[in-house]
């Protein structure tokens, strides 16, 4: 009776250490899932599209290998665990690399509202400046409510910026420009006609 | 025994040497799958393809693991094709998502630029309406609102957004259609009938008037931005001139920038140092018919109680500006007032008309279901 309790618990002793060896590494398999999500979640798709599909791809190759595992009597999941940190190292660099392009973005928008108040403020300052002669009320008054609707674009703008909607803001701004500009040139024109 | 096992490890060597050859066999249909896989996703196909690239992200997965099985085979002679076969369809999957992500992405490119062209051309039109018929503060700022939403539309263009790029160029669209309407509902006093029986009834007299009392007499057509002087029932010459900066309108109170429609008389000729203008001749605007109209559109409200019937309407100088103005007066240039200066006088009948024909802001209005557009240029 005794030596085959003994030869039954060797027996179960390795079959827990089998099973032991061959499972899936789960906590690399979560990380390496995590790093994909927080890329994802930074904005990686938009700021940082090359650095996504390299995080991509690696999930795929550990997808892979752990599909290429299932089921095997032995299997072997140290090359998943590389896989997996792999997939960790580049799911990382993507949420630095969505950062830094989302800083990018946030910096342009930034620019083009900061372009378009200086038009502005130009053009206003103009406007205050423009040939007050005779008939030219009706176009000061249209002029004026062109550089409203420019500050409305620029007030938009600085919400799309805060809400971190930059190709938003930029075109809000972009639009503040050009109006911006068309009643500065329109000044202008009237200025030098009037000198020459 | 010995022998078998030499044979048996000879057999494996050369099994070994097999699958050495065929691993790269796999490799390349492995790089070639990704390849399309990264291609469809350069061309952006998880927006316009996404069902198609998740399929062929699916088989690219599935080919993978499948090499990987191979791979790990204790026999080392891998089944190749059943790999390579995986990674053709995930490769065919890639491409089949490549297409249709380029054909989505190249229709709404071009159906977005198809809408901002439209827009373009509808902004452009109402800029030329603008420069025709006098806005308000509130449909210049529909305009300036237009030319807004087509700046962004431009932009989000440029950056590949074209379902942004369509709101913004509809909203440009939409805009400048209030703009055209509005056009219409003020060109359509040009079209209408007894109106324009009027205005040439009011012609006629004028004319008349002065074949029989063999003098001179003014007719003023708005629309064709002309003052014709009569003598003796003839026109004589006819100058150009600048109007009201809201000319199109007919005059109803002080400050509308309006020309007033109506037959007047000259009251005063005023020489130089009398007018900032150069020369001018003060017309008798508010007539009896002025002020009956003035009368009744306060009783009916549509007048502000604010509002008075204005005044000081004159013909003057300073004008040949090629724009409209004033704030309904009659321009023309200092060299043109001199000359009819010499050939007027107190009394001179002036008869202002919005036009003395059926003319293109007539024809606008017409063709107002056609969504026709009015040519901004001065006539």
């Amino acid at each position: 009776m005794r030596p085959n309790v003994k030869m039954w618990i060797v027996v179960l002793g390795l079959a827990v250490a089998a099973a032991g060896c061959g499972a899936p590494p789960k906590a690399d398999i979560d990380a390496a899932k995590a790093a994909l999500d927080q890329a994802t979640s930074a904005g990686a798709g938009e700021y940082a599209a090359d650095s996504l599909k390299a995080v991509q791809d690696a999930q795929a190759a550990l997808d892979a290998e752990l599909k290429a595992q299932e089921g095997k009597w032995f299997a072997s999941y140290d090359k998943a665990k590389e896989l997996a940190a792999a997939a960790k190292t580049a799911g990382e660099k993507a949420v630095a690399d969505a950062a830094a392009g989302k800083e990018k973005a946030k910096a342009d928008a930034t620019a083009a509202i900061e372009e378009a108040k200086t038009l502005l403020t130009e053009a206003q300052a103009l406007l205050d400046k423009a040939p007050k002669g005779k008939g030219t009320a009706a176009d000061i008054e249209a002029m004026k409510g062109d550089l409203t609707t420019a500050g409305t674009s620029i007030t938009d703008a600085e919400a799309a910026l805060a809400a971190e909607r930059f190709v938003d803001a930029r075109a809000k701004a972009e639009s503040a420009k050009a109006a911006a500009t068309t009643v500065k040139t329109a000044i202008e024109t009237a200025m030098a006609a009037k000198k020459g | 025994m010995a022998i078998g096992v030499a044979v048996l490890m000879a057999t494996y060597g050369v099994a070994y040497a097999v699958g050495l050859r065929r691993a790269p066999v796999m490799q390349a249909a492995a790089e070639a799958a990704r390849a399309a896989v990264a291609d469809a996703r350069t061309a952006d196909a998880m927006t316009w393809a996404p069902d198609r690239l998740l399929t062929a992200e699916a088989a690219l997965r599935d080919g993978l693991a499948a090499q990987r099985v191979e791979e790990m085979r204790l026999w080392p002679i891998p089944d190749t094709q059943r790999v390579v076969e995986a990674f053709s369809v995930a490769e065919r999957a890639a491409r089949d998502a490549l297409g249709v992500a380029r054909e989505s992405r190249s229709s709404a490119a071009t159906a977005a630029a198809s809408l901002i062209a439209d827009a373009e051309a509808a902004v452009a039109a109402s800029e030329a309406l603008a420069t025709t018929i006098h806005l308000g503060a509130a449909r210049r700022a529909l305009l300036a609102q237009a030319r807004a939403a087509l700046a962004e539309s431009r932009v989000y263009e440029r950056e590949g957004d074209f379902g942004n790029a369509t709101v913004r160029a509809r909203q440009a669209v939409a805009l400048s259609a209030q703009m055209h309407d509005h056009a219409v509902a003020v060109a359509a006093r040009y079209a209408d009938g007894e109106t324009l029986a009027r205005w040439q009834r009011w012609k006629d007299e004028t004319v008349a008037w002065s074949r029989r009392e063999g003098r001179a007499a003014i007719l003023v057509s708005k629309e064709a931005h002309t003052l014709t002087l009569y003598d003796r029932g003839k026109a004589v010459k006819t100058y150009r001139i600048d109007l009201g900066f809201n000319w199109i309108a007919d005059k109803a109170h002080a400050g509308d920038g309006a020309t007033p429609e109506g037959r007047y008389r000259v009251v005063t000729r005023k020489s130089r140092g009398a007018t900032i203008y150069y020369k001018a001749l003060l017309l008798d605007y508010p007539n009896q018919q002025d002020r009956a109209d003035y009368a009744r559109a306060r009783r009916d409200g549509t007048l502000p109680a604010s509002a008075g019937i204005g005044g000081l309407i004159e013909i003057h100088g300073e004008g040949g500006r090629g724009r409209d103005w004033t704030k309904g007066c009659v321009a023309l240039t200092n060299p043109d007032i001199d000359d009819l200066f010499t050939r007027v006088g107190v009394g001179t009948p002036v008869t202002i008309v919005g036009n003395d024909s059926y003319g293109a802001i007539a024809e606008f209005a017409r063709q107002r279901r056609t969504g026709g557009a009015l040519d901004g240029r001065q006539p």
